[in-house]
C-alpha cells in the first residue's frame, strides 16, 4: 500500500530524529573515551577528575563507578563548549542575576555571598581570637627586636558594596562592625594595625583600588597599600623607605587582555577593558629569587616578579604578579646594610610584594596554604627578620586556617 | 547508575542499544538476556556490595511462584506465599528498618547497639515488585513464569528497577514472551525519555537547590515565612518532577525495547481532593497498597470501623515504605486522617465548595505534607510550619533572590504541572486530527524533545548537583 506523504514525512523525520539523538550520544562516548586525558581545566580553574584506581574495595562500595562516573562527566568531550553555551545562555537569553555564582553588576562582577546573620557575640569571639593568634607572631617578633604589622585590605565586595542588588547581601556591615573590634583588639595587645578598609574610604578611592574582574585589588591597591606601609615602618624604625613615592616610581599599563577569577568563571564572555598594571622603578635593584611550594618538586631560580607575557596577544591573570601563590619565596639583594622583611598571606600579598622587596636586604616571603615544612613562629626565630607583615583581606581576616594560623 | 548521569548517557545507554539491536528481531530470546545482564549490571554500577540481595530477592520469587504453582492444597500455597513474604520483607525491614527500629528502642530506654546499616539501592522497588508476582501467581492471576531469566529480567529490568514504577508481572508478561519493536514506539519512546530527562536536569534540580538551601535554615531566625513558602513549594516541584521525570523515563526506555508500563503520575497538582490527588500521584505505589494491602483486609466493604482502621493501617505502611523516620510515618498519618475526612465527616461537604477552591485547598494541604515529609525530623518539621506562619518575620531579600534567579522555572514548574500537554495532544494528534496535522505535531514534539535534550546535556556537564530523591527507597 503507498504511504500516504504525511506518513512518509513523519517516518522521515523519526529516523533523522533518532539517529541525531544517539549518534551524539554515541560520538561524545567514543570521542570521550578515545581522546587523551585532559587534566585541568582552564576556565575552571581546577585540576579534572582523573581516571579512577581499580579496587576491590571500590567496586564493592560503587565509589569506583561513581569515580568513573565523575570522570566521564568532566572529560567529555565538548565539554567546554557546552558550559560556554550554557554560561551564554544564562548570560544573554535568561539575563539570571548570578551566573556561574558571578553577580552580574552594572559594570563590575561580583562574588555571591551567602545569606547569613551574624550575631555581635559570636563575632566578638572570632575577633577577640584572632587577635590573640596575631598578638602571639608580634611577641614572636619582638623577643629579638622585631616588628610585626598586620595589614587588613578590602576585597572587592567591600568595595563595590552597593552594586549588589538590594535583595542581595555584601555584608558590609559585617565587615565593618569587625574592621572596628580588630581595630580596638589589636590596639589593646599593642600590635601595629593598617587598616587599608579604613583608609582608602577615607579618601574616596575605594573604588578605584580595586579590580572589577577579579576578587583582588588593582596594582593601584597594591601601590598604595605598600606605600603606607613602607611610610608606618619607616616612622617606626627611622630608615628611609620612600621609593614608592610617586616620584620614583610608575605604573606601567599593559595592553593586554586581564582574565579575572570572576571573568574567567564566566568563560571571558563579559566585555571588560580593564588591565593590569605593574610598578615600574626608577632605580631598580639587582635580586635573586628562589621559590618553592607544595605543588611543585624542587626550587626554582628567577630573577623576576613579574611574569610578563610574551606578546600584546596574550591574556593575562593575576598570576603576573610574583608568578601566583608560593609556599615560600626568597628574594635577596645582597645588600647586608638593609633589613630583612618577612611577609605572610594570602594572594593579596603577590602584587606588594613585587613592590616592597627593594627596600630589603631579603625577603622571605611565605604563604601557608602551600607551605608547611614549619609554622610562622618557628620561621620568625629561624630568620629573625626585622620587619613581620601580614596582609590579609577582610574575607580571610577572621579565619584561623591557612594563613590565619 | 541513574539515567542523568554521563555513564549512563554517553556508555551504558547507547552499548546496549548497539547490542540489543544488534540481534535479529526473532531473537527475542537473545534480546532479553542482553537486556537481563545490561539491567544487572546497570544495579552493579551502584556497587557489588549488595548486588547479592538483588539476586537471593529474584530467587525467592522465583522459587515461590514455582512451588506455589505446583502445589495444590490451599494451606500449603499459603505457607509458601508467606515464606516468601516473610523473607522479602524480612530483608526490606532490616536493611531499611533496623536502624530506626533500634533507634526507637533506645529512646524508649532499651540498651541495644543502634547499627549502621547502609540502604540498598531499589530495596523498596524491587521487593514490592517481586511481592506482586508471587503474589499474583498465587491468586492465579498472573501465569508463572516457567523460565527463571523472565522472573530475573521482570524483577531486575533497569529502566524501573531502583525507583519504579512498580510494574506488575500481568502488564508485561505478554511482552516477555513476544513484543513488537516499531519505529514510532522507538521515536515516542525517545521523545518521552527525553523529556523526562529534561524535568529531572532544568526543573527539579533547580528547585532542588532552593529546597535544600531553605530547609536547611529551620529553626533559624533568617527563616521567614515567604522564604519557607518558597523553600515548600520549590521541594513541592522539586519531588515532583525528580520523581515523574524519573517515570517518563523508564517507561521512555521501557518503550524504546516494546515494553509498555503503565502511568505513574496524571498532573497531581490539578486535584480536587486528597483522593484525587492519590489517583494521581505515584500510582503504581497506590494501587500496590490498595491491590496487595488494603483490599484483602477489607477495603471498604466492612463496618465503618473497620474501614477506618483499614485506611489509617494502610496509610501508616505506605508512610513506612518512604522511609525509616517519624516524619514519613507522620506524613502517611497525616493523609489518612485526611482521607479519612473526605469519605466521612466532609463526604457530603465538599463536593458542595467550588471546584477552584477544592484545588487550590487540596494544592495547599500537599505542599504542608511534603514539608513534614522533606524535613530531617519531626522538630525540624514544627520550626519549619512555625516559620511558615509568621514565626520569624515575613519578608526575605533571599525570597526576591531565588524569584529572580530562577523565574525561569518556576514558570516552567507552573506551566508543566497542568495538563497542557495532554489538551494540546487530544487536539493535534487525537483520531479526529487531520494526518499532516498529527505529523507536525509530532515532529515539533520531536523538535522540543531534542531541544530539551541539547540543554539538560548542557546541564548535565555543568552541574555537580544531581541528587535523585527517591533513592534512599
Amino acid at each position: 500500500m503507498k504511504q500516504r506523504p504525511a506518513s512518509a514525512c513523519l517516518r522521515i523525520v523519526s529516523v533523522l530524529f533518532i539517529v541525531g539523538i544517539i549518534a551524539f550520544l554515541v560520538f561524545s562516548g567514543s570521542l570521550t573515551l578515545l581522546r587523551q586525558p585532559v587534566f585541568t581545566s582552564y576556565y575552571e580553574n581546577r585540576s579534572l577528575e582523573p581516571i579512577p584506581e581499580y579496587s576491590l574495595a571500590g567496586i564493592l562500595d560503587g565509589s569506583y563507578f561513581s569515580s568513573l562516573n565523575t570522570y566521564l562527566q568532566e572529560h567529555a568531550v565538548g565539554r567546554n563548549t557546552l558550559l560556554r553555551w550554557e554560561t551564554i545562555m544564562n548570560l544573554n537569553i535568561l539575563r539570571r542575576p548570578v551566573v556561574n555564582d558571578v553577580v552580574i553588576g552594572e559594570d563590575v562582577l561580583l562574588a555571591r555571598q551567602d545569606f547569613w546573620i551574624y550575631e555581635q557575640d559570636d563575632l566578638r569571639l572570632l575577633v577577640e581570637a584572632a587577635a590573640d593568634r596575631i598578638a602571639g607572631h608580634a611577641r614572636a617578633a619582638e623577643e629579638y627586636g622585631g616588628r610585626f604589622y598586620y595589614v587588613a585590605v578590602p576585597h572587592q565586595a567591600l568595595a563595590f558594596s552597593d552594586d549588589y542588588p538590594p535583595y542581595m547581601q555584601s555584608h558590609e556591615d559585617y565587615y565593618l562592625d569587625a574592621a572596628a573590634l580588630l581595630a580596638d583588639a589589636l590596639q589593646e595587645r599593642r600590635v601595629s594595625f593598617l587598616d587599608m578598609w579604613a583608609y582608602f574610604r577615607g579618601n574616596g578611592s575605594l573604588r578605584e583600588v580595586s579590580s572589577r574582574v577579579d576578587n583582588h585589588f588593582s596594582i593601584v591597591g597594591a601601590l598604595e597599600t605598600g606605600r603606607q606601609l613602607l611610610e608606618r615602618i619607616s616612622a617606626d624604625t627611622g630608615r628611609e623607605l620612600h621609593y614608592l613615592e610617586e616620584e620614583n616610581c610608575h605604573i606601567q599599563w599593559l595592553p593586554n587582555h586581564y582574565l579575572g577569577s570572576r571573568s574567567r568563571k564566566l568563560f571571558d564572555l563579559w566585555p571588560s577593558d580593564e588591565r593590569l598594571g605593574i610598578v615600574v622603578m626608577e632605580n631598580e635593584s639587582q635580586f635573586t629569587r628562589t621559590d618553592r611550594s607544595s605543588r611543585t618538586v624542587g626550587e626554582q631560580i628567577s630573577s623576576r616578579v613579574y611574569v610578563l607575557p610574551s606578546s600584546p596577544d596574550e591574556t593575562v591573570s593575576y598570576n603576573l604578579y610574583m608568578g601566583g601563590d608560593w609556599g615560600f619565596t626568597e628574594i635577596a639583594t645582597d645588600r647586608h646594610e638593609l633589613p630583612s622583611i618577612l611577609v605572610y598571606g594570602d594572594s593579596f600579598t603577590n602584587p606588594v610584594e613585587c613592590l616592597i622587596w627593594q627596600g630589603f636586604d631579603k625577603m622571605y616571603s611565605f604563604d601557608f596554604r602551600h607551605y608547611s615544612e614549619y609554622d610562622l613562629d618557628e620561621l620568625i626565630a629561624m630568620y629573625q627578620p626585622e620587619i613581620v607583615v601580614c596582609i590579609r583581606d577582610y574575607e580571610a581576616v577572621l579565619k584561623a586556617d591557612g594563613n590565619g594560623q | 547508575m541513574v539515567f542523568s548521569s554521563s555513564a549512563f548517557l554517553i556508555c551504558f545507554f547507547p552499548l546496549l542499544l548497539l547490542c540489543y539491536f544488534l540481534l535479529p528481531k526473532r531473537c527475542l530470546s537473545g534480546r532479553n538476556v542482553v537486556l537481563l545482564l545490561f539491567s544487572l549490571a546497570f544495579y552493579a554500577f551502584g556497587g557489588l556490595r549488595y548486588f547479592w540481595l538483588l539476586c537471593v530477592c529474584i530467587l525467592t520469587d522465583y522459587l515461590a511462584g514455582i512451588a506455589i504453582d505446583k502445589c495444590t492444597l490451599p494451606k500449603h500455597r499459603k505457607l509458601l506465599l508467606i515464606l516468601c513474604i516473610t523473607i522479602t520483607l524480612g530483608l526490606l525491614g532490616y536493611y531499611k528498618y533496623a536502624g530506626f527500629a533500634a533507634a526507637v528502642a533506645v529512646s524508649l530506654g532499651i540498651s541495644i547497639s543502634i547499627p549502621e546499616i547502609v540502604l540498598p539501592i531499589g530495596i523498596s522497588f524491587f521487593t514490592f515488585q517481586g511481592l506482586s508476582y508471587v503474589v499474583d501467581v498465587y491468586r492465579s492471576d498472573a501465569p508463572v513464569q516457567k523460565n527463571p531469566l523472565n522472573v530475573a529480567l521482570y524483577i531486575s529490568l533497569f529502566p524501573q528497577l531502583v525507583a519504579g514504577p512498580i510494574v506488575r508481572n500481568t502488564s508485561i508478561a505478554e511482552s516477555l514472551r513476544q513484543r513488537d519493536h516499531t519505529l514510532d514506539g522507538f521515536s515516542r519512546g525517545l521523545t518521552r525519555f527525553l523529556l523526562g530527562l529534561g524535568k529531572k536536569m532544568l526543573l527539579a534540580n533547580a528547585m532542588g537547590q532552593i529546597a535544600d538551601s531553605v530547609f536547611a535554615l529551620a529553626g533559624h531566625p533568617s527563616l521567614t515565612a515567604s522564604l519557607a513558602w518558597i523553600g515548600g513549594i520549590a521541594y513541592t516541584f522539586q519531588i515532583y518532577y525528580d520523581f515523574s521525570g524519573y517515570s517518563d523515563m523508564a517507561i521512555g526506555l521501557g518503550l524504546l525495547f516494546g515494553f509498555h508500563f503503565e502511568e505513574n503520575f496524571n498532573y497531581p497538582y490539578i486535584s480536587d481532593s486528597i483522593t484525587d490527588f492519590w489517583r494521581r500521584w505515584h500510582i503504581s505505589l497506590s494501587s500496590w497498597f490498595r491491590d496487595y494491602v488494603y483490599i484483602p483486609l477489607g477495603g471498604n466493604r466492612c463496618s465503618r470501623g473497620r474501614h477506618v482502621f483499614n485506611l489509617l493501617l494502610v496509610w501508616f505502611l505506605t508512610g513506612l515504605w518512604h522511609g525509616a523516620n517519624w516524619t514519613f510515618l507522620l506524613w502517611g498519618i497525616y493523609y489518612g486522617l485526611l482521607l479519612f475526612l473526605e469519605k466521612y465527616p466532609l463526604r457530603s461537604i465538599l463536593p458542595k465548595v467550588p471546584a477552584v477552591i477544592r484545588r487550590i485547598l487540596t494544592l495547599l494541604l500537599v505542599v504542608l505534607g511534603w514539608i513534614l515529609f522533606r524535613s530531617d525530623s519531626v522538630a525540624k518539621a514544627g520550626m519549619y510550619y512555625q516559620a511558615l506562619f509568621g514565626g520569624s518575620g515575613f519578608s526575605s531579600s533571599q525570597t526576591v533572590y531565588y524569584l529572580r534567579e530562577h523565574s525561569w522555572e518556576f514558570i516552567c514548574c507552573i506551566l508543566a504541572a497542568l495538563p497542557i500537554t495532554r489538551v494540546l495532544e487530544k487536539r493535534f494528534l487525537g483520531s479526529g486530527a487531520k494526518p499532516w496535522t498529527r505529523t507536525t505535531a509530532r515532529v515539533l514534539s520531536m523538535a522540543f524533545a531534542a531541544l530539551v535534550f541539547l540543554l539538560s546535556y548542557m546541564q548535565l556537564e555543568y552541574g555537580g548537583f544531581n541528587p535523585f530523591i527517591y533513592f534512599q527507597f
